[in-house]
């Protein structure tokens, strides 16, 4: 990532390896072997000023954490939640400056935890929708270009490419991850029910969730590959278009139709 | 390499010795509902990256009604590892859409190799360099870097230590004055870190006047250097007898930081003055009277003159 290369053998880089190090160290006592600082010191403000950056780690962990992933943290209740950051925290540290970027790899250590896996078994599920819905808020805005959905009404699909709304995604689970997450921002959690895939979007600025309707999943994921609509339709066979229209026009999912004739004129 | 002068931001330049706020997410809606006067905002650049979304556009609606000044954490330009170019080109892209009055970040690491693994990591905090100068050749050749593509001057911020480097050759004011002189940015007081730090100092013994050392430290300053002043508060932590000062920027103000920037102002003139508050974020009227107080600071500067 670098555009210098790192003198590894420095002062320098040691002193700052071995600070990151202590940060990362998992005690406190390991902490301060990593700064090779003798015992006799370890009461004094030395000490407790590596205690306040160890500290600041995990509290910015669990925060950078938690507002990406709040439905995450409201089943497993706080103190969980702020451990699960902290080992996320360690075992896969941020790489970039930019903390809101960082936190991806929640659904993969859930599932890396037998016991919760075992206890709630949906809840890497509801991490991979809330990841999504969180990435998607800074994604580059896209407007809606009503006069193109006319189109519709008259060309043939074949010739037709959709615009979707940025972030747009979809995520089948064998639990029911739209009622887990929609019941957590609002009511108590509902008994699990069978699965649901989730249809994630970004409405103007605000990140929006769904229960796909049958084959839509299939549906978009044809269309973002950039088939042509025709095509797209042939690729879900249990999708009913004509169901879907109005409500993805009113909510933001579809942007704007495309003419391959009007592109090749 | 020649010695690079500082060159004004074009558009929207902080007035001369106004004072402007950090504008945190609480008090997005506050801010553009009543436009409080205030020289300028400052803002988290690392918290506007993506290409578009709510943010960037709060921004830039802020950006129509004040020069907006860039402060970023995460550069990391004191790191042996070199400045990530994804994150300096995510900066360039919001400084061509922002077109800000400032554009700062910390004489600092926050990113390095961790031993025993592959990939580089970053704490997302401001880890203290030696005032060596081997860390003077590490900052400038970063800086230089992010100038360059940027094309314009930083501002460099001291930063508050809660451990002490081995390996100091130099006072921190030598140290920032000589990367300033050396790459051409200039210098961000933040008076609070110099007094945290002092304090800190006074714990281990190793001064015996807090306020009286920060005087010191900056009657060493060159006022050509200094771009801009950073105030906040910060928070007396006790753990087992053991005293810390923790630079939060989760208080006011404190009455000794408050005579120091008097001080810095009879040294140093005019200088865009910045209230900083990020934990614990009060309503936007606390902030508003803490730069009022800095406004009236000045102004009696100016009538005593």
């Amino acid at each position: 990532m670098s555009v210098l290369a790192a003198p590894a053998d420095t002062a320098l880089a040691r002193w700052q390896q071995s600070l990151l190090a202590a940060l990362w160290a998992p005690t406190h006592d390991e902490a301060l072997d990593q700064l090779a600082i003798p015992s006799a010191e370890h009461d004094n403000v030395m000490w407790r000023g590596l205690a306040a950056y160890r500290s600041h780690a995990v509290s910015l962990a669990a925060r950078s954490l938690e507002a990406a992933y709040p439905v995450v943290k409201s089943l497993i209740g706080e103190e969980n939640f702020e451990a699960l950051a902290r080992l996320l925290w360690r075992q896969h540290p941020p790489q970039v400056g930019d903390l809101a970027r960082w936190g991806a790899a929640l659904a993969a250590q859930i599932e890396d935890l037998p016991e919760l896996v075992a206890d709630l078994p949906y809840l890497a599920d509801v991490a991979r929708v809330e990841w999504a819905m969180h990435s998607m808020a800074t994604v580059a805005d896209a407007l809606a270009v009503p006069a193109s959905f006319g189109l519709l009404a008259h060309e043939d699909p074949e010739n037709l490419r959709l615009d979707l709304a940025p972030g747009t995604a979809c995520f089948s689970s064998s639990w029911p991850v739209v009622t887990l997450i929609e019941a957590h921002r609002s009511a108590p959690p509902p008994q699990a029910r069978s699965g649901e895939t989730a249809r994630v979007w970004r409405s103007g600025w605000r990140p929006r969730l769904r229960l796909a309707q049958p084959g839509e999943s299939a549906f978009l994921q044809a269309v973002q590959e950039g088939q042509t609509l025709g095509a797209a339709l042939g690729c879900a066979v249990d999708f009913d278009f004509s169901v879907w229209l109005a409500p993805a026009v009113h909510e933001g999912l579809l942007l704007r139709v495309l003419s391959s004739r009007a592109v090749d004129a | 390499m020649a010695v690079r002068q500082p060159v004004s931001a074009a558009p929207g330049l902080c007035e001369a010795a106004g004072v402007g706020i950090g504008w945190r997410h609480p008090h997005y809606g506050d801010l553009l509902e009543t436009l409080p006067s205030l020289a300028f905002l400052e803002v988290h650049s690392e918290n506007f990256f993506g290409a578009g979304g709510a943010a960037l556009a709060v921004l830039e609606r802020g950006r129509a009604d004040y020069p907006v000044s860039l402060h970023g954490v995460g550069l990391g330009l004191g790191s042996v590892a070199g400045v990530d170019p994804r994150h300096l080109e995510q900066l360039a892209m919001l400084v061509a859409r922002i077109e800000p009055c400032l554009v700062s970040d910390h004489a600092c690491f926050t990113h390095g190799i961790l031993p025993g693994r592959a990939t580089t990591v970053h704490a997302g905090d401001l880890l203290p360099l030696p005032f060596s100068r081997p860390a003077l050749d590490v900052l400038c050749r970063n800086v230089q870097v992010v100038q360059d593509r940027l094309r314009r001057p930083l501002l460099v911020e001291n930063l508050s230590a809660y451990v002490q480097c081995p390996g100091n050759e130099m006072t921190e004011v030598e140290f920032l004055q000589e990367l300033a002189r050396r790459s051409g940015c200039r210098l961000l007081l933040d008076i609070n870190n110099l007094y945290v730090n002092a304090r800190n100092a006074a714990f281990r013994d190793e001064l015996a006047d807090p306020q009286a050392a920060v005087r010191l430290a900056m009657d060493r300053l060159d006022p050509s250097l200094i771009g801009e002043i950073h105030l906040a508060g910060h928070t007396d932590v006790q753990d087992g007898g053991i005293h810390l000062v923790i630079d939060d920027h989760g208080q006011r103000v404190c009455d000794e930081v408050w005579a120091l920037y008097a001080h810095a102002r009879e040294q140093l003139g005019a200088i865009p003055t910045l209230i900083e508050w990020d934990t614990e974020v009060p309503p936007l009227a606390i902030l508003l009277d803490e730069a009022a107080r800095a406004a009236a600071a000045a102004d009696r500067m100016v009538q005593t003159a």
